[in-house]
């Protein structure tokens, strides 16, 4: 069933995308079709999915690597969604909606071709519940900005360059765009902050009778790095007042940076936290 | 038998001093509006005059054609002699003249395809007749449907969004660094035509400040009052440029103004916001390598020029899409004038008929006196079938005319044949 919901929501998003193409790369191109129906419709998929998964265990299923990844698919496209609504960018769903595919092939692969004995273990500490979506909130805003600052980036150089092509028209501004960026990077990195509190709260919720090695659990690591790069960015700038190309490229950079803390948590030791390891179900310590 | 016409001279039919003699002032419109409805056959009317035509469209009878209704209005009017104009006057009857109307309403008659103005001008036109009072349902249904078209040419192609002058081809450029330029302080350095008309563009777009620069304090002041905004002297440190956002320059100084090396000390002071540079002058007052500069962007005439040209086929891509909205909206005005007629019509032929039938039954009853009921009842179904069967071909045929135009002609003809006027 959960495949069925994928797979759907994986062609929904290839059809978002081809009237999303369709809308931003031809000139002249006024309607804007019905890649928004269809992002919709994938998120409709990838919900019910979740929704359907937790009822059936009576708690939120976000306990294997499989689900880890389809929930950040979840929260990415609604993210993406909300964004295009708000800033009426189609490229917007352009440049989102194969991030998403993205997350969610790939959970399709590793389900058939690297199945972990992995026992579907659903977490039930509210606490857990809060900390996992508000960190998936904060990783899908640093996802959207940057995707404007690859906006930010194309259009910059077209100006630059003085070559106009299709998409050029269905650009917003260059300024807007660097703003956009700027605040999503700020509330993205205000949630993490706010998720990384909840992480201590749950952790003291669960009174542990193991200490847990940060150091041996890649998600717990990549976080503070993570952490620490985009507070760096906001300073360099709100503070030192950077140029907006460069803080462009350092938000594409943090981007790929997440993809790598999804993706590598699947190779956390079995002890650690987050491990989606071979032999422990994850958060198998905090199921109460 | 009624005919929409469109009688006029444009910017493809006629020189400007044509049309700048037959241009009808706004305080001249009521009076000519009055005088074209006063026409021998005229029946309604509506005048459009703006720089580049001059346009009547008229509801006339058919039989008054030559040399009255609209064709004699501009000898009339103008006191002028028909050698003068006739030969660039254009004359469109029925679909044209209404296929023309649309065209000109979604500005593809315009002189710069997709300008915005025209639209605005069919509608204050149509507006200052209707208060002249000689308007009637068709050119009421006429022009709001022109109206209708023309937005729709506007909103579902993109005829109208892409600059096609260099004043707007600037701003445009503005608004895509910039998004909304409200808030935003644009110094315009060169006080000729091409700044004024970015000024006049500026402030369309809703600039915040406009600054006028000139080297001499008392020039600068003059252009600033010119253009309602704040002088400032131009000095080579660019201190002057420090609050700006966008810089215009359209100058005929024989060196560069704006040079590299200032304007990289003044990007550091400004903490690298964006600085959006148009140099329209030639020779170039901008150093070109400013460009090269972080969030500096810099455009010059050739590069303005390359976007219009490419705006202008864009356009004419569009015009296309237009065309097919033209087509529909004639299509549904023709409809419209068929159903008009042809309901009230039939409805009247028949009513004609049943008054006859009814007239001649009772006369002849009359003189049967005799006959039984069942015998009297016999011939009232006769009279019934055989009017139902006199009726039935023409109602038929009249509902099922192949064209809006064919029906208003067989519905005129019935109701001449008949007397269902009288």
């Amino acid at each position: 069933m959960n495949n069925l919901f994928t797979l759907f929501s994986v062609l929904a998003l290839g059809i978002s995308f081809y009237f999303s193409a369709r809308f931003s790369l031809r000139r002249g191109e006024t309607r804007t079709g019905n890649a928004r129906l269809f992002a919709l419709l994938a998120l409709a998929a990838l919900a019910a999915q979740f929704g359907f998964a937790s009822f059936r265990q009576h708690r939120l299923a976000i306990g294997t690597f499989r689900e880890y990844l389809d929930f950040f698919a979840l929260v990415v496209l609604a993210a993406s969604l909300g964004a295009t609504l708000l800033t009426r960018s189609q490229i917007l769903l352009l440049l989102l909606t194969p991030v998403v595919a993205g997350f969610g092939t790939a959970s399709l692969i590793l389900q058939h071709w690297f199945p972990a004995p992995e026992a579907k273990l659903s977490l039930g500490n509210a606490f857990l519940g809060v900390h996992v979506l508000l960190f998936a909130l904060s990783y899908a805003l640093f996802f959207l900005a940057a995707a404007f600052s690859t906006m930010f980036l194309a259009l910059d150089h077209i100006l630059k360059s003085k070559r106009y092509p299709s998409f050029y028209f269905k650009l917003p501004g260059l300024t807007k765009l660097d703003a956009y960026s700027g605040r999503a990077t700020l509330a993205g990195l205000l949630l993490l902050t706010v998720a990384m509190a909840t992480a201590l709260a749950t952790l003291y919720g669960a009174r542990l009778s193991h200490p847990v090695s940060a150091a041996r659990d890649f998600t717990i690591g990549t976080a503070i790095v993570i952490w620490f790069y985009y507070a760096g960015h906001v300073f360099a700038r709100v503070r030192l007042h950077w140029l907006s190309k460069r803080l462009s490229y350092l938000s594409l950079c943090g981007a790929l940076l997440i993809l790598l803390s999804y993706f590598a948590a699947k190779t956390s030791p079995a002890s650690a936290l987050h491990g989606f390891g071979n032999r422990q179900p994850a958060g198998a310590r905090l199921a109460r | 038998m009624i005919q929409i016409v469109a009688t006029g001279l444009n910017h493809r039919s006629a020189p400007l001093e044509l049309r700048e003699r037959f241009a009808i002032r706004n305080d001249m419109l009521a009076e000519a509006l009055q005088q074209l409805y006063a026409q021998p056959g005229v029946e309604e009317a509506v005048i459009l005059s703006t720089c580049n035509r001059v346009e009547l469209y008229t509801v006339e009878l058919e039989q008054h054609e030559s040399g009255h209704g609209s064709a004699s209005f501009f000898r009339d009017f103008f006191q002028a002699s028909e050698s003068q104009y006739i030969n660039h006057l254009y004359r469109y009857h029925n679909e044209k003249a209404v296929r023309h109307l649309f065209t000109v309403a979604s500005s593809l008659d315009s002189m710069v395809v997709g300008e915005p103005q025209i639209l605005g001008q069919v509608k204050d036109f149509f507006a200052r007749a209707q208060e002249s009072g000689v308007t009637g349902r068709f050119l009421n249904s006429l022009f709001s449907r022109a109206l209708c078209v023309g937005k729709r040419a506007r909103s579902e192609t993109a005829i109208g969004q892409m600059a096609v002058s260099v004043p707007y081809a600037a701003v445009e450029l503005a608004k895509k660094v910039f998004d909304s330029l409200k808030g935003k302080n644009a110094v315009l350095l060169g006080r000729g035509k091409m700044s004024d008309i970015t000024a006049r563009h500026l402030r369309n777009a809703g600039i915040g400040n406009l600054y006028a620069a000139n080297r001499d304090p008392e020039a600068a002041a003059e252009f600033a009052a010119r253009i309602g905004g704040v002088p400032v002297t131009y000095e080579p440190g660019l201190e002057f440029l420090t609050p700006a956002d966008i810089v215009m320059c359209s100058t005929n100084a024989p060196h560069l103004l704006v040079t590299l090396e200032p304007l990289r000390k003044l990007m550091a002071k400004r903490h690298n916001r964006v600085l959006l540079l148009i140099d329209i002058s030639v020779p170039r007052a901008i150093d070109p390598a400013a460009n090269n500069l972080e969030g500096v962007y810099l455009f010059n005439i050739d590069h303005l020029q390359e976007i219009i040209e490419e705006n202008m086929r864009l356009r004419m891509d569009e015009a296309r899409k237009a065309s097919v909205l033209i087509e529909e909206g004639v299509q549904e005005f023709f409809d419209w004038m068929g159903s008009l007629d042809i309901v009230p019509t039939i409805k009247a032929f028949r009513d004609h008929l049943e008054e006859l039938r009814a007239s001649e039954l009772s006369r002849v009853l009359r003189n049967l006196e005799g006959f039984a009921p069942e015998q009297r009842e016999l011939i009232e179904q006769f009279s019934r079938a055989l009017v139902n069967k006199i009726g039935h071909q023409p109602s038929a045929r009249l509902r099922a005319a192949a064209d809006p135009e064919r029906a208003i002609h067989y519905s005129n003809a019935l109701r001449h044949l008949f007397g269902l006027d009288e």
